[in-house]
């Protein structure tokens, strides 16, 4: 949260973004930023603003008020089309695919390959041109999911499912990856290969915002810390300055940081 | 995702094709063979159990039943018969099965039909054109459709109710335009349009519903916008947050339907020289469309079915009518019959749903 000027700006700054339900407050005047490369988690009790949060970056929830920059520059991510036009993907809670299609539709869902030539013009698919790509795709995340294509995502275990989910953000990220609680619902080998994905995709220069209440995962895994608390934000560390007790008691706010801005 | 608390419940994520001995997934290319690790037997009954088999089965049975029992039932003048009494019916049925997949329902087709007659009836005695009168009695049939689809989709309103809404309000119109009294149409041209053989001897009204069904066929199962009514029936959340813009489907969906209605509005009118509103309030023909596609083995949550089926599925309903007719059984057995054939149907739908779920 440095402002200094002379810096490269953060890859994403959000600058009082604020989020109300009816009289219920999710989200009063957070200010966040995310630098390039940067895995930024965010943590907090249920109901402190994380998923709010995340979900302002990934465009799926628009703001009452504050601002979002990209570079410095102020963008609009007033839906997840827009938000995924700017390199910004995400892997929901719930996975959000659709149960009843198969792993390259889901995989192409709102951006299909359409046909060259005449067929383009009535919307017709290249399901040829998807299933090659998605082939090749996973191939190179080194991501193996059984049948592709043919059979519902339902009927892909819950690890699976959760893979589909992840090669789906990491297939077409190119600034940020959102992971909102992706270990929640995984044991513990599940978990620590997410964790891994998540460093992979630093790795390529790709930054990553994690929303998780499993603190040993957060500790591991964040360059910086951010939590929240009754919808605002009390803190935002580097990693290296916390341990776990003390992280807790920033998150039930027995203790004050010297680091928020 | 605590949905299998199956026996190997725990795959990696990465999970390698391990599957045990038989049918490992190793070859990428090809449609991939149907997961039943439940050995032979449970394969076969699964497969029987599908309704996009029973119901051929069912259809091919009874056919080959009627073509031994009956001497006048394989005949082409019946079989031309039976497909021409289930046209315009078809035509509609046809789309209303993208509705049904998109997770909605539409129960304003047949007073889509008599309001699209009672335009071209009005256009036709203004001295328009015969083409004019047909584009425009299709477009109130789409305008229709358009207000359902704004209502449901931009809305959020219950599909259900609103479709309920305007069939109501429609019905009641046509009444009130007509005084209740049936229309004939005079114009000769609208009346031989739909009265024209155009290929061989099919008429107008069947070559249209096949032309239904080939288009329903293909926007569904080859266009991104067939992709979105599915995404949108299975999960419209999860197709939101993936970027399907759900709206602006949900709204196609129901024009889409009201233009087909709209269509077969102009085959009714024009086939039939007259315009009967009693015939809305009747709602024969509207339990006929749904039952269709719910036969059809669609299912009516949404996110799952077939125009395929659908077609198999108005074909039985015809044949059975046919045949109740040709065999000298009271018609009023007839609702017996197809109330029967719905209840196996969505028990067998509910049968496979239960098997599919013990393979995962």
């Amino acid at each position: 949260m440095s402002e200094t000027t002379a810096d490269r700006p953060p890859l994403i700054e959000a600058r009082g973004l604020s989020k109300h339900y009816g009289t219920i407050v999710a989200n009063d005047d957070v200010d966040v930023a995310i630098g390039h490369g940067e895995i930024v988690a965010v943590v907090g009790d249920n109901g402190a603003g994380k998923s709010t949060l995340a979900k302002m970056l990934s465009g799926a929830v628009v703001p009452d008020a504050g601002e979002i920059l990209m570079d410095g520059r102020p963008v609009s991510l007033r839906n997840p089309v827009e938000a995924r036009a700017k390199g910004i993907e995400t892997i929901y809670q719930d996975l959000a695919m659709a149960p009843n299609l198969d792993v390259v539709t889901n995989l192409y869902l709102g951006r299909e390959r359409l046909r060259r030539g005449p067929g383009r013009v009535f919307g017709f698919v290249d399901r040829k041109a998807m299933r090659a790509e998605v082939a090749a795709h996973l191939a190179d995340l080194d991501i193996n999911i059984p049948r592709l294509w043919g059979t519902p995502v339902a009927s892909l275990s819950g690890g699976q499912r959760q893979s589909v989910a992840i090669a789906r953000a990491l297939v077409w990220a190119s600034k940020l990856v959102i992971m909102d609680e992706p270990t929640a619902a995984l044991g513990v080998k599940q978990s620590a290969a997410v964790l891994q994905i998540a460093k992979n995709i630093r790795e390529k220069g790709i930054s990553v915002v994690i929303i998780s209440h499993i603190l040993p995962h957060v500790l591991e895994l964040a360059d910086r810390i951010v939590v929240m608390r009754h919808g605002r934000k009390v803190a935002d560390v580097s990693a290296a300055e916390l341990d776990e007790h003390k992280l807790i008691e920033l998150i039930v706010g027995l203790r004050t940081p010297a680091a928020a801005t | 995702m605590s949905t299998t608390p199956a026996a190997d419940d725990v795959e990696p994520v990465t999970a390698k094709p391990t599957a045990g001995g038989g049918a490992a997934p190793a070859a990428p290319p090809g449609e991939p063979p149907p997961p039943a690790p439940g050995g032979m037997g449970s394969r076969a009954r699964t497969v029987i159990l599908r309704p996009d088999f029973a119901l051929p089965i069912v259809t091919l049975l009874l056919f080959l039943y009627l073509s031994f029992a009956n001497e006048f039932f394989f005949s082409e003048r019946n079989l031309l018969n039976v497909t021409q009494a289930v046209a315009i019916v078809g035509i509609a049925a046809a789309f209303a099965t993208i509705v049904v997949i998109s997770g909605g329902i539409d129960l304003s087709p047949v007073v889509i039909f008599i309001m699209a007659g009672l335009v071209s009836y009005w256009a036709l005695n203004r001295g328009l054109p015969v083409p004019v009168a047909i584009l425009a009695a299709v477009a109130a049939g789409g305008a229709i459709g358009l207000l359902n689809g704004l209502l449901i989709a931009v809305g959020n309103l219950n599909p259900f109710i609103v479709t309920l809404g305007t069939n109501f309000l429609f019905t009641g119109l046509a009444f009130v335009l007509t005084d209740g009294e049936s229309l004939v149409i005079e114009d000769e041209g609208f009346r031989d349009f739909g009265s024209a053989d155009v290929v061989g001897d099919l008429s107008m009204t069947t070559v249209v519903m096949a032309a239904s069904f080939a288009a329903a066929f293909v926007i569904l199962r080859m266009t991104r916008f067939g992709t979105h009514v599915f995404a949108i029936g299975g999960d419209a959340n999860a197709a939101r947050l993936s970027g399907v813009r759900v709206v602006r489907v949900k709204t196609l969906v129901y024009v889409i339907a009201g233009l087909s209605s709209g269509v077969a509005g102009v085959m009714l009118a024009a086939s039939s020289g007259s315009i009967a509103p009693f015939q809305a309030a009747g709602q024969n023909d509207l339990l006929l469309i749904l039952a269709a596609v719910i036969i059809g083995g669609t299912a009516l949550e949404g996110g799952r079915g077939t125009v395929i089926g659908t077609l198999v599925g108005i074909l039985l309903l015809g044949i059975i009518s046919n045949g109740l007719v040709l065999e000298d059984v009271s018609s009023f057995w007839q609702p017996v019959v197809v109330g029967t054939l719905l209840l196996v149907a969505i028990i067998l739908d509910e049968v496979r749903r239960r098997a599919a779920l013990k393979v995962i």
